[in-house]
This record gives C-alpha cells, sequence and structure tokens, in this order.
C-alpha cells in the first residue's frame, strides 16, 4: 500500500498537510504550486530500492518489500536519509526527530487521503491506484469527446 | 567528575580518517547536544568535540560509540584531563548546483554514494540528485511530474 497522486485533481488547498501535522505534530507531505498552474504534494515514495534505508546506520530505517518503515527509537538523527533521499522528502530539523510519511500504520487509511477534499491522493497498491487513474483519465477523455460532437450539432 | 569506578576518566578520541561530520553525535542526546558543538559556516562544518566532561559516564559513552555510524568514536582511560579541553575537526561542504547551498558535507556524501547501487546514484533530475540540496531536489521532482498538465493547461481558451 502506498499514496498515489492524481496531480490533474490536487487544487493546492494543503489540507494533508494539515491533516498529516495534527496526527504527527509536523507535517509529512508538502504541496507547492509550480508555474500558477499545477501543485504538487511530495512525500516519500516508499522506494523499492531505498537510499534512506541503504545509508541508514542505526536500522532505524527499514524496507519491508514496497514499504520503507521508521523506528524512532533506533534513530541517532545523524541526517544522511535526509541527503540520501533522492526525492527530498526526508526532513530533520535540529529540534525534532526524523519526519517521514509511515503510511501511518495504525491506521487503515491515513488521514492525508481521507482529508483530500478532491480526491487527489490515492491509497492502494500500484494495480488498485492505476484502475483509479485510468478510469478518471477515460472519463476525461468521454467527456471532452461528448462536448466536442455537442458544438459540431450546433 | 564523574568517571569509571576506578576514578580514572573516560577521555574522547575521534578518529579524524572515519569521521564523516555528521550530525549523530551533536543530535543524539540534549547533554551531549551542548557538550559536541556542530556549526555549519560557508562551506564548511565544524564539530567541536569536549575531551572529557562530567556526563560522560558509562551510559553516554557507550551511546556515543555506537551511534557513530563509521565507529570514528573512541574513549580511552587517563587519570587526569589532559591539557586541552576540546578539539575541533571540520569538514568541507558541497554546494547545491542550483541555488549553491551546502547541504551535506563531502564526506557523508562519499559514505552515501558508496552504500548506493549505480542506478539509484544516477536517477532523478538530469544532473544527479546527488549535486542538490533537498530543496532543490523537491523543486525538480515537482517540475518533471507538471509538466505535463502544465502544456495542457496552457492551450488558449476557446
Amino acid at each position: 500500500m502506498e499514496i498515489y497522486v492524481d496531480l490533474e485533481r490536487c487544487i493546492f488547498c494543503r489540507a494533508c498537510e494539515v491533516a498529516c501535522e495534527r496526527v504527527h505534530g509536523t507535517s509529512r507531505i508538502s504541496v507547492e504550486a509550480v508555474k500558477d498552474r499545477a501543485s504538487v504534494p511530495v512525500a516519500c515514495h516508499h522506494c523499492e530500492a531505498a537510499p534512506c534505508a541503504l545509508v541508514c546506520p542505526s536500522g532505524a530505517l527499514t524496507q519491508e518489500e514496497a514499504e520503507v518503515g521508521f523506528e524512532a527509537g533506533k534513530c541517532t538523527r545523524c541526517g544522511l536519509c535526509v541527503v540520501a533521499c533522492p526525492f527530498g522528502a526526508v526532513d530533520l530539523d535540529p529540534a525534532s526527530m526524523v519526519q517521514k510519511c509511515d503510511l501511518c500504520p495504525d491506521r487503515e487509511v491515513p488521514p492525508c487521503v481521507l482529508t483530500c477534499p478532491a480526491e487527489a491522493l490515492i491509497f492502494g497498491d500500484r494495480f488498485e491506484a492505476t484502475e483509479v487513474l485510468r478510469r478518471r483519465a477515460a472519463s476525461r477523455i468521454a467527456q471532452s469527446y461528448a462536448a466536442s460532437i455537442g458544438r459540431e450539432r450546433g | 567528575m564523574k568517571g569509571t569506578e576506578e576514578g580514572l576518566l573516560r577521555i574522547l578520541a575521534v578518529d579524524e580518517d572515519e569521521c564523516i561530520g555528521c550530525r549523530a553525535c551533536s543530535n543524539l542526546w540534549p547533554e551531549i547536544s551542548a557538550a559536541v558543538g556542530l556549526s555549519d559556516r560557508g562551506a564548511k562544518r565544524t564539530i567541536r568535540f569536549p575531551r572529557s566532561i562530567e556526563e560522560f559516564e558509562a551510559r553516554i559513552a557507550e551511546g556515543l560509540v555506537e551511534a557513530c555510524p563509521t565507529g570514528a568514536i573512541s574513549f580511552g582511560l587517563a587519570d587526569e584531563l589532559p591539557g586541552e579541553e576540546s578539539f575541533a575537526l571540520t569538514f568541507e561542504m558541497v554546494r547545491c548546483r542550483i541555488c549553491g547551498r551546502p547541504f551535506a558535507t563531502k564526506k557523508e556524501m562519499e559514505y552515501i554514494r558508496d552504500r548506493l547501487p549505480e542506478p539509484v546514484q544516477a536517477r532523478g533530475s538530469a544532473a544527479s540528485w546527488m549535486d542538490l540540496c533537498t530543496g532543490c531536489r523537491q523543486d525538480v521532482g515537482r517540475n518533471a511530474a507538471a509538466r505535463g498538465l502544465i502544456v495542457a493547461r496552457s492551450w488558449p481558451r476557446r
């Protein structure tokens, strides 16, 4: 299970950041606008060969199939995971613990996904996520096709 | 002053070749953060280590040795304090290729490079993501992800 993003739907409301902060104290997802035309949330990608877990010297970050887990008790806060993440998705400010999405293992659905009013965040495996994205893309094509037929008939 | 049961002092030593200038020792516990001072100035990181402090009891000495990712920290025993109270190691930092901000020590990046398979090192942006600070890595990823969407949304309105 992972969190996927449907960029077509993200409306830059940052409700996911607020939901994440409510649960963890600090938000582990960050949304920024790109050229005023799109907005992109960034959080841990849960990489297959996760660099953060490969460099973690204390075993706090662990690779478990499609998820990268984090155990705060083992963390020394050395900060190597922060500079090893290719996506800049791991944070460590001097006063806090490493901040990285752990997919909220104690919850059925992560609060960021539940909160997203545009349903831009999808929680599932990659097959479930691609099915949702395909269905939405097909529906957009169908809509624009219907609209163009409507215009032709005037 | 605390020390071993025999009244000896624990004296800290750091192997300069092994230390990569990460933040494990300075971030481990609040009482250590006060003693091990890490400061980033310009493109240099300096870590100042105490030779011996009151708080170097067994628990903290063991913790420091265990936390160090490269095994650079060790403790020796001595009757009295050495002449110098502290010593400092200085590390050259890598600047982000986009914004110029120093974001990690050269030795940290070497440590990371040694542990990653080659395809992972090359993944990401056109230049290697390893040359960029975390903020610029996010920006590069965002721009790449949004590229198609921005083109689609830039068509003139009908």
